[in-house]
């Protein structure tokens, strides 16, 4: 493997370069690191490879098989369409970001230990808080520094699971894990967080819409799915992971219908598709293992395509909540037309990807016979199409006139999501391709009449109940307004537990100021001044009897600082006494 | 600077609200029948 060149470190080490190039070069060199880390791929045989001996342990940084090639390229191919979305940003920090952060990803796919595992996975966080902060937004900031304390939690966890692993098993290398003890719990939650799996998941709708226009399409690619692969390779067949997966393909719907805001509707989408993953991940069977990584591949795309063209929109009109967009086909028809493949995809309209991957994980949990993980995906895949399907191109380019009068974003943005919507639509009428470098063998027909009529039946009742929705008035309004998921328990309840502490430690605090600190040092002064007084008005007050003449008494105190000895001098007594005592304590011994 | 829209409501229009509620209850009932046919078969 002499010959060959890591392709994390293409695109990381690369990425260090790009500030130093100018010009058409740079936008060259861009394209070029992308392409260079695919064609690596293509000549990376299976095996392990790449192994680093460090202190004792074995570093691997290429393990190659199915499962971590299918992610592989798939990383790499997004990472070119992003390049080339981002290529009129002139912002090196967004570049450099996106090519570290898409670098970890590709690593964490091909890393076969926990040690570099873990380096990747931290500098995929890092990498990925700067495309947020890059959007230089107070909110952005906000969102920023939630999104990185809350990824640093999970890698808290993950840490703590790889060091029990290895503590328990004596090796860094993994594979198959599976929850059976502490270690796998923590490594579980570590990944879950990543994945986005309730009720870890609300810094992904927090965090994607605030970062740049250019960054959430790296970001909708990149973290969730390298955390799918990590979930695919260490926990298949973990039946907790079903129920997961159906929880979060069924709860993001109703948050997403609610939301004003075009690409938090698109991060909840997110987490309803990766909820699919998860599902198929649990089932664990070859047909659910070989759909959950078919949908990763063919949800990178789509939801890709979406983020792009809800982007573009974004960069060229400066708007992205549905209360302040619509009417847009007329000057945008080409990102319509994009929007509306990637609505397609991801609702799995036939002959649009989503539809011969998704179907896949579906029909594995009917023939696992699971009724219930059936109905809620049925629900879920209505429910997409609802939101994302609908709602997404709707409200941004149809819907109401919101009087903006733009134009199309530039050539560069408008290829970027053609290839997306291409590989959408190629996909789903040729996924014979993808099928072939699936984990296992397919022998899945995507297009069956059945499967096709169930399919458009489920969509097209899904698009009646939008209508019904919207001509009666029940559809909820779309207002101006942050809607809080379980963050809440750290946007709010976090505030308030500090307002709480802040508040009784502060009562603590002064109490025991005016008390130990002020109180009674007075007192004990009073008292040593004048003891008989002080005593005496302290009997009086303590017994109420007033009858007692204290300014008689007051003859008898001592004279302010008349009598009293430095505080020296009793120092000086006892020190003098202690030596005495020592002395007489070694001679006599 | 432009007035940012703080609302964007979904005015109800007439005899609609009738239509949705059919719906919902020719939905239900076809719903009820259809799992009573085709739940058992997973069994």
């Amino acid at each position: 493997m002499n010959n060959l060149i890591p392709p994390p470190a293409i695109l990381i080490v690369g990425a260090l370069f790009v500030p130093l190039i100018k010009g058409k070069l740079k936008s060259a060199y861009l394209l070029l690191l992308p392409v260079l880390a695919f064609v690596m791929l293509l000549k990376m045989p299976a095996g392990k490879y790449w192994v680093v001996h460090v202190l004792d342990y074995d570093l691997i940084f290429g393990r190659v098989d199915r499962l971590s090639m299918v992610f592989g390229y798939i990383f790499t191919i997004i990472s070119f369409i992003g390049v080339l979305f981002a290529l009129k940003v002139e912002d090196d920090l967004q570049h450099v970001s996106a090519l570290v952060y898409a670098g970890s990803a590709i690593g964490v796919t091909f890393a076969g230990d926990f040690f570099s595992l873990y380096i990747f996975w931290e500098l995929m966080a890092i990498a990925s808080t700067f495309l947020i902060l890059a959007r230089r937004t107070k909110a952005s900031q906000d969102a920023a520094f939630r999104y990185i304390l809350v990824h640093i939690f999970g890698g808290l966890c993950l840490l703590a699971g790889i060091i029990i692993y290895i503590q328990n098993k004596g090796t860094i290398e993994f594979s198959y894990i599976g929850l059976d003890g502490m270690a796998s719990w923590f490594i579980f939650i570590g990944i879950g967080l990543n994945a986005a799996i309730p009720p870890l998941h609300p810094w992904l709708q927090d965090a994607y819409p605030e970062a740049t226009v250019t960054g959430a399409v790296f970001m909708s690619a990149l973290t969730t799915k390298s955390a799918v692969y990590l979930m695919a390779r260490t926990f298949p067949g973990t039946e907790l992971l079903i129920y997961i997966g159906a929880l979060m393909t069924a709860i993001p719907i109703f948050y997403a219908v609610l939301e004003n805001d075009i690409r938090r509707v698109l991060a909840y989408s997110l987490i309803n598709q990766v909820g699919f993953m998860m599902c198929g991940i649990g089932i664990g069977t070859a047909l659910a293992i070989n759909g959950t990584v078919s949908h990763a591949f063919c949800h990178i795309l789509y939801k890709a395509l979406l983020f792009m063209s809800t982007g573009s929109v974004l960069y060229m009109t400066g708007k992205i909540r549905c209360t302040d967009l619509g009417g847009l086909y007329k000057t945008m028809p080409l990102t319509c037309l994009f929007c509306m493949i990637g609505a397609a995809s991801i609702s799995a309209f036939p002959l649009f990807s989503g539809f011969v991957s998704k179907s896949m994980i579906v029909s594995a949990s009917s023939h696992e016979k699971l009724v219930a993980v059936w109905l809620i995906l049925q629900f879920a895949s209505a429910g997409v199409f609802h939101h994302a399907g609908i709602k997404v191109p709707f409200f941004t380019f149809f819907g109401h006139d919101s009087g903006i009068r733009t134009k199309e974003p530039p050539l560069n943005m408008l290829l970027a999501m053609g290839i997306a919507a291409f590989f959408c639509v190629a996909i789903a009428i040729f996924p014979k391709p993808l099928y072939d470098i699936l984990p296992y063998p397919v022998h899945y027909v995507p297009y069956t009449g059945a499967h096709v009529v169930g399919q458009l039946q489920l969509l097209m009742f899904g698009a009646l109940a939008f209508c019904l929705l919207i001509l009666s008035g029940y559809y909820p309004p779309e207002m101006r307004a942050i809607n809080l998921d379980t963050d809440w328990f750290y946007r709010k309840g976090g505030r308030l537990f500090n307002n709480v502490v802040d508040t009784v430690l502060n009562r603590i605090n002064a109490i025991s100021d005016r008390l130990i600190a002020r109180a009674i040092p007075v007192w004990l002064g009073r008292l040593s001044r004048t003891p008989v007084t002080s005593l005496l008005t302290l009997y009086v007050k303590a017994t109420g009897k007033k009858d007692l003449v204290i300014e008689d008494l007051k003859g008898d105190t001592r004279p302010e600082a008349t009598t009293l000895l430095p505080m020296g001098v009793p120092v000086l007594i006892s020190i003098v006494f202690l030596f005495s005592l020592f002395v007489l304590f070694v001679f006599l011994t | 600077m432009d007035e940012e829209k703080m609302i964007l409501s979904h005015e109800p229009i007439p005899l609609y609200r009738k239509v949705f509620h059919v719906t919902i209850l020719v939905a239900v009932v076809i719903l009820a029948v259809m799992f009573m046919i085709s739940v058992p078969r997973f069994h």
